[in-house]
């Protein structure tokens, strides 16, 4: 069987039109809120228009959250991601199994889970990057069950047959392997030397056989444990590694006046299996969370994760919706050695919201990458001035540094300050 | 207030530091994109190849190929697995090939080699595997090559005749790479430019005349095999090719002109691949049509280059008419070989049969191994008084002078001088010519030298030729040749020696040429040139360049000589220190060296060969008249033409001779003295008391026939000690009186107050004689 991009959207809109049949509950709910801004780039001499709306709709039985991004200009990309779509039930009358289809995290119908890039399983998990400094945790195109075995521990199980990586910023390969890449696209080697001669690379990307790509089975299980003190997840899951592992072939392309590397790209998603832990004290202060995941292949290769909660009414924001939830923590990973600079190279992560007046709320992220040789600094502040219920003004600073290889360096000149409003329905 | 402007100028401080942190960040450019390096495990030397270790040897030809055929499949041209040449452009030119510091000169080079190897269109995959296929048919051939001429320890006398085969072979294969084309020297010296490099200006100048001269020496050596004007690499590769199957049998004979193999070994071997290597030469030549090859070019060629031109070469050229037939003056017809090989068969024949049964069969040190059979003209030769190097009958002597005697003989016959039998003064040129073609390889040294941009030696120039006969050395050597061999005397009867007494001379010429005196003449011009470098280097003396001439102090040699003669001459060394040395060699060995040039103090390095020649000859008159070889020249009262006569005869003609060469100044007194000696018996009475006293004084009394034979014998110092009179009363005077003499150059005054004697002589009193040392045993 061939699957094609066809067939996913005519799956997610089937999934759609069987949550619209909820509508006439009276338990559905609408928000929308539509952004627009300006933002003014350190690397461009001109502005660029930024447009993004979040939707989500819920009913009792169905919930999605679709976002859109859209940044104009050369450099700008775009991106709607309906995530979670999913339509949930429950399966017996006691209300003990609840079903799911659609795309969703396994963990999510468990009570105050939300997995977060800053996590240690959403570090590893498959993303949505296209917006790079507000990345998202993506869930599986599958189905999925929650048993409660009693009133604290509970079953899950999700399969998945279709595997989408993890999407980052577009390299825009052209057909002659030049690259367009978008701002926050990470830029391969620009060349290769050998014997002191420079040759400058052209990409291609073989991707090969899509269905071969896609359909790929992807499991997860886990069991929970919850009191009011204390909440204990304990999971395993097979899925492909999110992130492709390029696999290179290089050739020497000799033109009529000039000589290229050509760099053959075939993305390989190899298998991986993990197994985590999650346990979080309710009961303490910031009802702080640990979480270690471990690669069963690769044993060196775990993350680790301590995150502390604290209240906020604030947020999220049109644009700082990394996470529902105010947060602080640390993230890193072991490895034997590194390779490319991740999101994990010892992050210290803080989103904090501020309310300043009734009208004025200040919202502050800031992560650091604190491993040697790799440090880097985003920091993000944005104001949000109300000036109706429905309708707020917005300006943000958001800060970029860092060390040449490191996650954050490599946007160095991508500082930038907003200017926009919000319209919320 | 003050608090107040503290704060200030605080929060001013903050802002204009958090402005400047803040400008920091907002300018931060982005990090550089990565670059991958490429760093690939480095192949071993390629030189590696041709190592004597075949297991070495093949893994990293393997290697080597491996790398390349791997490395030429990642690159892709517009066709699969092949490049064309504007590819190879644009590859070269990016510095991924790096033939040269320069792109477009490596660019350059990397098409004109391929257009040699014979890939005009391109290089691809087959065209790389045939090339290695190439190499590795040739690998042992290339090994021999690279170990012969890449080694630091190269040297001539070590080429085997396998080696040549491989060379040729290996020349003859490359070559034949560029396949069945007539490529035009234009167009090669074209395609040959971009490899020489332009620090090398000389070379570049005279590619194109090396080219011309290259396709002019293939044309005429192998004829109408290969193309006459332009360059047939497929065809010259043929022709060695061809050359190798005819000669392969010829190779005993090749690796005793080499100097490799003994002539006593295999003697039977040697002799078969004689007569191959003259009948292969003649049926090489006779077989085809060889056109005659352009002396003209060779100038050419040696004006581009900006060095002398081979003047030895040239100037025999204008003996090739009268040497070989089908030569003209302005070309040399290959038919010339065929005589050649003539003379080495003669040679190798010759020297073969002569050492038979000596039962050496030394690669290396066969030469050293001593003689023990019959050769007459060795035999001749041989003189165990003097020169190192002909008075030790080894094979080599022997070899050498067999050379030398089929040389000689094919002289004899093409220039009939065995009609006359006397040799002109255009004759000793021709020797002199042919003695520097043969010892020396300046010219090749000089090419070499050139290109490598290295200042050229001037040796073998014109100029260098034309001080020997300037000088008269020739004369000298010719005199001195004259009577090295040892003629036998014998035969004269008693009847002959009275005759003798009373006609008061004796009728045969003293000075003639014959087929002997011909090779000895030729081997002493050998000597010669090598005691000179023998002497400059043993005795330390320095030697000064300007231009291209070399000069050495003459106050140095005349310091030296008593050595050279104690080393070399010793018979005669140890008779003029029991003379008196100054009185006797320090006198006409210090005349006999020419004078330095006003306002220097040193003389060309070529005038030290005097020395050599002129002990040659009071040696070889001794020799020739000391016929009982006692080393003392008797007087007899019944033979006309005694020992002491004959000396005197000897003498006075050699002094004549010397006198119209103009290397002696012509003095009429000693002219009228040597007319009166052989003239009246009465002088020659008085003037043999005179070589038995050793001096002319008071000779009136002795030249009464009885007191003449109460004088005794003669002897070599008395000899020298007349001689000295003669040459410069003056100083002989002043060294008698132990006062100062006449200081005419740099050196005379060590004549005097025995300073040579004092400060100069060997500490050994007596020089070791060789006959002494083969009675001892030592």
């Amino acid at each position: 069987m061939k699957l094609g991009t066809g067939v996913i959207c005519k799956s997610i809109l089937a999934l759609l039109c069987l949550g619209f049949t909820g509508i006439p509950d009276a338990r559905a709910s609408f928000r929308d809120d539509l952004g627009a801004s300006i933002f003014q780039y350190a690397s461009e001499s001109s502005p660029t228009f930024y447009l993004s709306n979040q939707s989500i709709f819920e009913t009792q039985s169905f919930l999605t959250k679709a976002e859109l991004y859209f940044e104009s200009g050369p450099r700008g990309s775009w991106t709607f991601d309906p995530d979670p779509i999913r339509f949930h039930f429950f399966f017996d009358d006691e209300k003990r199994t609840q079903v799911w289809l659609g795309r969703d995290h396994p963990l999510h119908l468990l009570e105050e889970r939300w997995i977060e890039p800053t996590s240690a399983l959403g570090s590893v998990w498959v993303q949505n990057q296209l917006d790079a400094l507000n990345p998202r945790v993506n869930g599986w195109v599958g189905a999925g069950l929650v048993h409660s075995l009693d009133e604290n521990w509970k079953l899950v199980f999700t399969y998945s047959p279709l595997f989408l990586p993890t999407f980052g910023p577009s390299l825009g390969f052209s057909e002659r392997g030049e690259l367009n890449p978008a701002r926050f696209a990470r830029l391969p080697p620009e060349s290769v030397v050998t014997g002191g001669v420079a040759i400058p690379i052209r990409y291609q990307l073989q991707v090969g056989q899509l269905s071969e790509l896609l359909l790929r089975h992807q499991v997860f299980v886990g069991t929970s444990f919850s009191n009011g003190a204390t909440s204990v997840d304990i999971f395993a899951y097979t899925a492909p590694r999110p992130n492709a592992v390029p696999l290179a072939d290089a050739t020497l392309a000799v033109g009529q006046t000039s000589v290229n590397a050509n760099v053959s790209i075939n993305p390989q998603f190899p298998r991986e299996t993990w197994s985590g832990i999650r346990i979080q004290r309710k009961d303490l202060l910031f009802k702080p969370a640990l979480e270690l995941v471990q690669n069963l292949e690769d044993y060196p290769n775990h993350v680790v994760s301590l995150t502390g909660y604290f209240k906020a009414q604030s947020l999220p924001s049109g644009f700082t919706n990394l996470s529902p939830r105010a947060s602080f923590g640390i993230l890193t990973h072991f490895q034997r050695q590194f390779d490319a600079p991740r999101f994990s190279d010892f992050l210290l992560f803080l989103r904090v919201p501020l309310e300043l007046t009734p009208n004025l709320v200040s919202r502050t992220i800031v992560q650091s990458t604190l491993l040697p040789s790799r440090r880097s600094l985003y920091w993000m502040n944005e104001f949000e001035f109300s000036i109706k219920k429905d309708f707020s003004i917005l300006a943000s600073l958001r800060v970029l540094a860092g060390e040449d290889d490191s996650y954050f360096g490599a946007w160095r000149n991508q500082s930038s300050v907003s200017l926009g409003v919000k319209q919320i329905w | 207030m003050v608090r107040t402007f503290r704060a200030s100028v605080l929060v001013s401080c903050m802002l204009l530091s958090g402005c400047g942190f803040v400008k920091s960040i907002w300018n931060a450019a982005p990090p550089k994109r990565k670059t991958v390096i490429l760093e690939s495990k480095p192949l071993p030397p390629f030189s590696k190849v041709f190592s004597e270790n075949e297991d070495e040897s093949a893994s990293t030809f393997r290697e080597w190929k491996s790398s390349i055929l791997g490395s030429f499949k990642q690159i892709e041209g517009r066709q699969k697995e092949f490049l064309s040449r504007e590819e190879i452009r644009v590859l070269v030119a990016s510095g991924l090939v790096k033939l040269d510091d320069h792109r477009s000169t490596s660019a350059d080079r990397a098409l004109a080699i391929l257009e040699i190897l014979g890939f005009k269109d391109g290089i691809g995959i087959r065209e790389l595997n045939s090339l290695f296929d190439w190499i590795e048919l040739h690998k042992s051939e290339a090994r021999d090559f690279y170990l012969l001429f890449l080694s630091e320890t190269y040297d001539s006398n070590r080429i085997h005749a396998r080696q040549i085969i491989s060379i040729v072979n290996l020349f003859g294969s490359f070559v034949s790479l560029l396949g069945d084309q007539d490529v035009t020297p234009e167009h090669l010296g074209e395609l040959i430019l971009p490899w020489v490099p332009k620090t090398h200006p000389r070379a570049r100048n005279a590619l194109n005349s090396g080219i011309d001269l290259g396709i002019s020496f293939f044309a005429s050596f192998c004829g109408d095999r290969v193309a006459q004007h332009a360059w047939n690499g497929k065809r010259i590769g043929l022709c060695l090719k061809s050359l190798i199957g005819e000669f392969e049998s010829t190779a005993p004979a090749v690796d005793f002109m080499f100097g490799i193999r003994s002539p006593s070994e295999n003697t039977e071997a040697l002799l078969h691949a004689a007569a191959a290597f003259e009948a292969r030469v003649r049926s090489w030549i006779h077989g085809h049509h060889h056109p005659l090859f352009p002396v003209s070019k060779v100038a050419q060629f040696s004006k581009d280059l900006g060095i002398p031109p081979p003047y030895a070469f040239l100037k025999m050229t204008e003996w090739m008419p009268k040497l070989n037939q089908d030569s003209t003056l302005e070309g040399l017809s290959p038919k010339f070989f065929v005589e050649l090989a003539g003379v080495v068969r003669t040679w190798i024949t010759d020297a073969a049969n002569a050492s038979k049964g000596s039962g050496c069969n030394a690669q290396e040190h066969w030469k050293s191994c001593p003689f023990s059979g019959d050769y007459d003209p060795a035999t001749q030769l041989f003189n165990g008084e003097y020169a190192t190097l002909i008075r030790t009958p080894t094979l080599g002597f022997v070899s050498k002078v067999a050379l030398y005697h089929a040389l000689s003989g094919f002289i004899f016959t093409k220039l009939d001088i065995e009609k006359t039998g006397e040799i002109g003064s255009r004759i000793k040129e021709l020797i002199t010519l042919s003695i520097r073609l043969l010892d020396s390889n300046a010219f090749t040294q000089n090419v070499i030298a050139a290109i490598l941009e290295k200042p050229v030696d001037p040796v073998n120039t014109e100029d260098s030729l034309k001080a020997h006969t300037r000088n008269g050395l020739a004369e000298l050597a010719a005199l001195a040749a004259d009577l090295i061999p040892n003629r036998d005397q014998s035969g004269r009867t008693l009847l002959r020696k009275l005759q003798s007494q009373i006609l008061g001379r004796e009728k045969r010429m003293p000075y003639s040429m014959d087929r002997i005196g011909l090779t000895a003449f030729i081997y002493l011009f050998d000597l010669v040139g090598s005691l000179n470098s023998d002497y400059l280097l043993r005795y330390d003396l320095p030697v000064k360049s300007e231009g291209t001439l070399r000069f050495v102090n003459r106050r140095k040699i005349i310091e030296s000589f008593p050595k050279i003669l104690f080393d070399h001459f010793p018979r005669l060394y140890n008779e003029c220190v029991a003379w008196g040395f100054e009185r006797t060699c320090g006198v006409v060995f210090d005349e006999i060296l020419p004078n330095s040039l006003p306002g220097r103090d040193d003389l060309e390095t070529y005038e030290l060969d005097v020395i050599t020649l002129s002990a040659v000859l009071i040696e070889s008159m001794m020799n020739r008249c000391d016929r009982n070889s006692d080393d003392s020249l008797s007087g007899s009262p019944i033979d006309g033409y005694d020992e002491k006569t004959c000396m005197i005869t000897v003498s006075t003609a050699l002094a004549k001779r010397l006198m119209r060469a103009g290397f002696v100044d012509q003095d009429h007194q000693t002219e009228f003295l040597m007319k009166l000696t052989n003239h009246f018996f009465i002088a020659k009475w008085a003037a043999k008391a005179a070589l038995a006293r050793g001096t002319a004084k008071g000779i009136a009394w002795f030249a009464l026939p009885a007191a003449n034979w109460l004088t005794g014998p003669a002897s070599l110092g008395s000899v020298m000690s007349v001689a000295a009179e003669l040459m410069d009363p003056a100083k002989v005077k002043a060294v008698e009186t132990g006062t100062d003499g006449p200081v005419d150059s740099f050196g005379d005054e060590l004549l005097y107050h025995n300073r040579l004697t004092d400060y100069h002589l060997p500490r050994l009193k007596e020089a070791p004689r060789y006959r002494q040392k083969m009675r001892t045993g030592e």
